[in-house]
């Protein structure tokens, strides 16, 4: 986009302020190409307007918040934990984009180095998906060779996921995730 | 000062040159990690139809659990994607699934791959994958319209 | 004491009293919003049936995540973003886009190229002379052409006027993709309705 076209779009839609504006609005008394850019930009609106009113007229909204409260109710189960997460999740980052990317590096570094301490001193895999987690590798089932696929799932608490290894008529083994929705 | 003049350039030129092969060597070695995928989407249903001529190679698969609750595998789709390192792509998928694969480089000889499903609105499932070079994988149990949905995700280097 | 009436409330304390279970308060909610979420959503998908039904499950979703709402927004805006998203995936679902991401460079290399739909309906025939309704309609189709989130930006801005703050945050990215979309969509708006921009059409 033009730097002339991103200013006056800017000043069409209100975007700029009073002195900018006004600057604006004089070089527009010379400029034929700018006053019809502007005049399109205006055209346009009008026809979102008439297009706006007649959608309007023939739409009726009677008894549209009695049909969302009765599929409100008829809706009522309880919202699953990681759903509720997810959409705070979604909320709280969307309005703190300053301040979740530092935050999440330094979180990360420091999970990063609990997990390091954790696993010199135990040795032992620390669990840290926060749903379900089901981590396959047919590695110890059987001979490397042999195993030619593996997998490992993470899923959403609701659902059941079980893993299969499944022979092939040469005698490898292929990962088979099973997912029941 | 005119000698001076020359090495720089004879020295500027080596640059450029080492700069360009290593840059030519560089593209070279991107475009050989970029691998090919195949996805194949089955539906698994009781219809009586039996296995599809096409999956008739996975014929023993499809006679152990959990495919043996299931008389007929029809393949309805089959993809091919070209794929580089930790760039995922989004799949064609049946109606009200989305999916990404991301390949994620090699683990020794075998493939890394990540596949990412999930429904409208509802939180993915991440299917960390190592699949041999030709060597598939598969993930379903997901509902169809008839029954299951089976994806089965097969890669070449 | 005389009751306070409930159309004064405003949308935070409303939606505090849907929080504590108030149905009452949420109705205000919806009556306050259902035209506007309604506008948008029909130039969304088109389809007056498509459009009720995504207002109304825009409304319900807001009411199953009215606890987790953290008021850094405006209520409407978090609403919008709801609906719009919402209509984003009925498109997609419908097979109206099947590309996530649409290539900006794609979009910049068609805008403001070809004769538009008013010139391939009309000919070279500047004097035809069309009335209101028809013109929405070319607007209309045109605006079927615009890939869904420019579609979503240039309907905030021209229907309801918001701010490109307001829609960068409902749409949750930066105003420059906020101005950057809306230049987009004019310009393919303008390709496509150039005869009545040119002056030979009118709308009165």
């Amino acid at each position: 986009m033009k730097q002339d076209e991103k200013i006056l779009a800017q000043y069409y839609d209100g975007e700029l302020n009073e002195r900018k504006s006004a600057e604006v609005k004089k070089q527009l008394d010379s400029s034929h190409e700018g006053a019809l850019a502007l005049e399109n930009m205006t055209k346009i609106s009008q026809l979102f307007q008439v297009l706006h009113e007649q959608s309007q007229e023939s739409t009726s909204f009677e008894g549209f918040d009695k049909r969302v409260i009765n599929a409100i109710r008829s809706q009522k189960t309880p919202v699953p934990f990681s759903e509720k997460l997810r959409v705070w999740a979604t909320e709280f980052f969307a309005h703190r984009k300053l301040v979740w990317i530092p935050a999440a590096s330094v979180a990360g570094a420091a999970c990063v180095a609990v997990l390091a301490v954790g696993l010199q001193n135990s040795k032992q895999m620390i669990p840290t998906m926060p749903d379900r987690t089901d981590s396959s590798t047919w590695q110890a089932s059987g001979t490397t060779d042999s195993i030619v696929s593996t997998v490992a799932v993470t899923a959403p608490s609701e659902m059941n996921v079980e893993e299969f290894s499944l022979e092939t008529d040469n005698g490898q083994r292929i990962a088979v995730v099973w997912i029941d929705e | 000062m005119k000698k001076a003049t020359s090495m720089h350039i004879v020295n500027v030129s080596t640059i450029v040159f080492f700069l360009a092969a290593s840059f030519i060597s560089f593209r070279a070695d991107a475009a050989d990690e970029q691998i090919v995928c195949k996805v194949f989407t089955i539906e698994a249903t009781n219809s009586g139809l039996g296995l599809d001529d096409s999956l008739k190679q996975y014929a023993s698969i499809f006679t152990q659990k959990p495919f043996n609750a299931f008389n007929s595998f029809k393949l309805v789709s089959e993809k091919e994607y070209r794929l580089a390192p930790n760039q995922p792509l989004k799949l064609t998928l049946p109606e009200q699934l989305i999916g990404t694969l991301e390949y994620r480089g090699m683990s020794g000889t075998r493939l890394k791959l990540n596949l990412k499903l999930s429904r409208q609105d509802c939180s993915p499932i991440l299917i960390e994958g190592t699949a041999g070079n030709g060597v598939p994988f598969m993930a379903a149990g997901l509902k169809s319209p008839n029954g299951r949905w089976v994806l089965a995700v097969k890669c070449k280097d | 004491m005389a009751a306070a009436n409930p159309k004064e409330y405003s949308d935070i304390e409303l939606v505090n009293r849907c929080r504590n279970g108030d149905e009452m308060a949420f109705s205000q909610l919806v009556q306050r919003y259902q035209r506007k979420v309604y506008t948008i959503a029909l130039g969304m998908v088109k389809n007056p049936d498509d459009a009720m039904d995504i207002a109304q499950e825009g409304f319900v979703k807001v009411h199953r995540y009215i606890g987790n709402f953290q008021g850094s927004s405006s209520f409407y805006t978090w609403l919008y973003r709801i609906v719009v998203n919402l209509c984003i995936d009925h498109l997609r679902k419908n097979g109206r886009y099947a590309s996530d991401e649409y290539d900006e460079r794609t979009h910049n290399r068609e805008g403001g190229q070809g004769r538009g739909v008013l010139s391939s309906n009309l000919g070279n025939n500047p004097s035809a002379n069309l009335g209101r309704k028809e013109l929405a309609a070319y607007l209309q189709r045109a605006i079927e052409d615009l890939p869904p989130y420019h579609r979503a930006v240039i309907l905030m801005r021209e229907i309801e006027g918001m701010s490109y703050s307001d829609m960068a945050d409902t749409l949750n990215i930066s105003k420059g993709t906020v101005m950057s979309r809306l230049h987009h969509a004019r310009q393919k708006l303008q390709a496509a309705l150039q005869l009545y921009l040119e002056g030979d059409l009118s709308v009165d």
